[in-house]
């Protein structure tokens, strides 16, 4: 019996120890079996996991940063941008296509047949992407997912619609409308600046790309999120004033439609600082509605566009004979017969001057007197004096495409391309380099380069890039002033009296060229471009204002008639509103001009035919019958609230103003 | 049997302490596991409210840009001058200006400006969603954040 007990408590011990090796052994495969397969999907599988996960659980978001904004110098906003919404569908989430397209077309309100086609055709591609409606006010997308809201689906974006998303888009407003539009600019639906300032500073504008890293739970909550943002887009602060933009374009159109011209620029600018105030083109577009604006209005002809300046240009050549002390304003000069044949080309002047001072020579624009001028000053020196008025370069502006100009050296000129460009011809100027040179003298002869940019902010406010202005001695201060004092007596005796202000001094130059004909490669004397620029209070120019008529057709057509107008309108309100102290008698009625009319150059008719071109830069003028001195009715400027205000555009200009004083307690933007 | 008594006695005593003790262990860990899932989910429920006040933060932004706009936009030249006909100022057919509201006709003031466009650029000037009340962040215990009204303008 004892035998047996042993032998079975030994068994027991044996079965135990069987069993406990069993179990340790089917742990063992177990745990191995899981242990093989956990290398074989970390090792193998990894990558296919790794992205499923991801795929479940996190989610990218690439929106892009709304694209910086540009204001006045004032913080007027003259671009920006808001953000919109666009409605899209995910293919892959949506089964039924035909009962998605009714509920779709039902709270979009559009063409049940569109959008069904719409679905069909991503369906069948099976595209992730399919634009339903774009850019949608944030208002109008919250109506759309009330519409669509399905109360028995659950998903954690809107709207409550299985396969539709919203995705943020931005939307580019410019709200002054036509106001600065070519320096403005536009940029187009992909946020590619394409004019003006929103293609020249396109690299600060341009809102960078912002990656959203967003985890979420089952539900599609996001429950952590990490945001990679490159550097976020700037702001440009322009030296443009958008209520003296808005006289500026004001003036600038009536000018335009009194002459019934075709087109028409003007430029206000700061002679000090080279900043630029307003730079005006008629006609104008409106960037909201850029599809709907004709091509030709895009341009900023003010930087863009060469043409020949005509008398203006004397102020050149009498500034590089007087930077020589070949004369003093009132030494005599003899016009003689008022005809001057250089290289057997005549010139002559529309009305003999006789022997008459060099300031009065100016005043009333003798081509004689500025060919003889240019003849003593020689070739070299005049060219180098175009040098460094800045002419044949590109004045710097921070606006895109900016041409600079028609200027040929000395070894290509002809016999009397000297006596040609003494008077404006022969030479291609833009309206922005004919006011920088007028500042230049306006500046007691220090160039002061041009711009329209004030600075560039940065969104954290700091730092910010401030245009530094170049300053350059071009000529002496006394060959600046002397040339002042000549430009007063323009305006005071001569071609100029139109631009004569009230309450203050002006100085100026009027210029009346033929224009240029492509097709037939000859001045067409039937178009003139009318100019004027000018300076005011004459002694100490606080402003400088260039104004360009292309193409005048009714009534007087030389700058004196139309261009000086607008000159002085422009240069008038500005000068109030800089607050500029007066300097003289304010005068309250009206200034009547007895015109000295302007004609561009005449020529002999025995030398007519050589006077055919053969490209632009050659232009010769031609004769031409004298335009019929414009008759302008004599203004009453008395201060009666009915008088000032039937001026519309003043009267809007001043509420403009009005407005901003105000509001002047500034948004932070 | 004395000696067996106050031996087992004394197994029975360190064999309870070994009890408490594991179950102290056993309390500290399961404690510990509480400790770590409340911290977890109370992390990702912070994390959802963040993304919400983000959210918020971005649609803020974006209405007061476009109360911005819409501040240049009634300030624009363009606007003005509808403003001003509409009020009466500019007399369109005598050309003599008006400044009285009273004796501009009513037909002219309610005519739409030439100048004006039809569709303004903005047409409203708020769009986003009532602002939920802020959450703030406390992280003292017991204390229950309420979060804010579930939206369903989210926009993503």
């Amino acid at each position: 019996m004892k035998t047996r007990k042993r032998a079975k408590k030994t068994n027991l011990r044996q079965v135990a120890f069987t069993r406990f090796m069993l179990i340790v052994a089917v742990f063992i495969l177990w745990i191995g079996g899981i242990s093989v397969r956990l290398v074989h999907l970390h090792v193998t599988q990894h990558e296919w996991l790794r992205t499923r996960a991801l795929d479940v659980r996190q989610d990218i978001k690439q929106t892009r940063a709304l694209r910086g904004s540009i204001f006045d110098r004032n913080e007027r906003t003259l671009a920006m941008s808001v953000r919109v919404k666009t409605l899209y569908a995910d293919m892959t989430e949506i089964a039924d296509t035909n009962a998605a397209a009714k509920s779709i077309a039902k709270a979009l309100g559009g063409d049940l047949k569109q959008i069904a086609a719409q679905l069909k055709q991503g369906k069948e591609a099976n595209k992730r992407f399919v634009p339903l409606a774009k850019k949608l006010d944030e208002e109008v997308a919250q109506r759309i997912n009330k519409a669509l809201d399905m109360p028995d689906v659950k998903k954690a974006d809107a709207p409550n619609f299985p396969g539709l998303h919203w995705r943020d888009d931005q939307r580019r407003s410019y709200p002054n409308q036509t106001l600065a539009a070519q320096v403005v600019g536009f940029a187009n639906a992909e946020d590619n600046g394409r004019a003006g300032i929103e293609q020249s500073q396109d690299d600060v504008l341009h809102g960078a790309v912002i990656k959203k890293v967003q985890e979420r739970d089952r539900l599609g909550r996001v429950f952590d999120e990490t945001t990679i943002e490159r550097d976020a887009p700037s702001d440009v602060v322009l030296t443009i004033d958008t209520a003296f933009q808005y006289m500026a374009e004001q003036a600038l159109e009536r000018g335009v439609r009194a002459a019934d011209a075709k087109s028409g620029m003007a430029i206000a600018m700061n002679p000090k600082t080279g900043e630029i105030l307003a730079l005006a083109n008629y006609p104008s577009f409106d960037p909201n509605t850029i599809t709907e604006s004709a091509a030709e209005h895009i341009g900023n002809k003010a930087i863009q566009s060469v043409y020949s300046p005509g008398s203006v240009f004397k102020v050149v050549t009498y500034g590089s004979a007087l930077e020589r002390r070949l004369f003093r304003p009132d030494d005599m000069i003899d016009a003689g017969n008022g005809t001057i044949t250089i290289a057997k080309h005549t010139f002559t002047d529309s009305h003999g001057v006789g022997k008459v001072s060099y300031a009065h020579a100016l005043a009333h624009s003798s081509n004689v007197c500025a060919i003889r001028t240019a003849l003593s000053v020689g070739r070299e020196d005049f060219f180098a004096m175009l040098q460094k008025m800045g002419f044949g370069a590109k004045t710097g502006i921070e606006l895109p495409a900016e041409t600079q100009g028609i200027v040929r050296s000395p070894q290509k000129w002809a016999g009397d391309s000297l006596a040609s460009m003494s008077i404006g011809y022969e030479i291609g100027v833009t309206a922005l380099q004919m006011a920088t040179a007028f500042a230049t003298i306006a500046n007691d002869g220090i160039r002061s380069q041009p711009h329209i940019i004030k600075e560039i902010r940065h969104s954290n406010e700091q730092p910010k890039d401030v245009t530094q202005i170049q300053q350059t001695q071009v000529v002496a201060a006394e060959t600046a002033r002397d040339l002042r004092t000549m430009l007063r007596q323009v305006v005071l005796t001569g071609t100029g009296k139109r631009a004569q202000l009230n309450g203050y001094t002006s100085a100026g130059k009027t210029g009346t060229a033929w224009k240029f004909d492509a097709k037939t490669k000859t001045i067409n004397s039937e178009k003139y471009i009318s100019s004027f620029i000018g300076m005011a209070p004459a002694e100490n120019p606080e402003i400088v204002v260039a104004v360009v008529i292309d193409e005048p057709r009714g009534g007087g057509r030389d700058g004196g008639a139309v261009a000086a107008p607008v000159f002085r309108e422009i240069a008038q309100q500005i000068l109030t509103e800089m607050k500029v102290p007066t300097d003289a008698t304010v005068k309250q009625e009206s200034l009547v001009a007895q015109d000295v009319p302007e004609m561009p150059v005449k020529e002999s008719k025995s030398t007519k035919k050589e006077t055919e071109v053969k490209s632009k830069v050659d232009a010769k003028p031609k004769s031409a019958e004298p335009a019929p001195p414009a008759k302008e009715k004599p203004k009453d400027l008395k201060k009666t609230v009915e008088k000032k205000f039937s001026d519309k555009s003043k009267l809007t200009a001043a509420l403009f103003r009005r407005e901003r004083f105000i509001n002047g307690t500034k948004l932070e933007t | 049997m004395k000696k067996r008594n106050s031996r087992s006695s004394a197994d029975a005593a360190r064999r309870a302490r070994s009890y408490l003790l594991f179950a102290i262990c056993a309390f500290v860990l399961v404690a510990g596991f509480f400790f770590a899932g409340r911290q977890h989910f109370s992390s990702m429920d912070y994390g959802m409210k963040n993304s919400q006040l983000r959210k918020q933060i971005d649609q803020l932004e974006s209405e007061k840009r476009r109360l911005l706009l819409a501040r240049e936009v009634s300030m624009s030249p363009a606007e003005i001058k509808k403003s001003a006909k509409r009020i009466g100022i500019f007399g369109e057919q005598t050309g003599t200006p008006t400044l009285t509201l009273a004796s501009a006709p009513a037909k002219e003031r309610n005519a739409p400006s030439t100048n004006a466009p039809e569709n303004p650029l903005i047409t409203k000037t708020v769009a986003s969603e009532p602002a939920p009340k802020p959450v703030v962040a406390n992280y003292q215990k017991n204390q229950k954040v309420t979060a804010p009204e579930k939206k369903t303008g989210s926009a993503e």
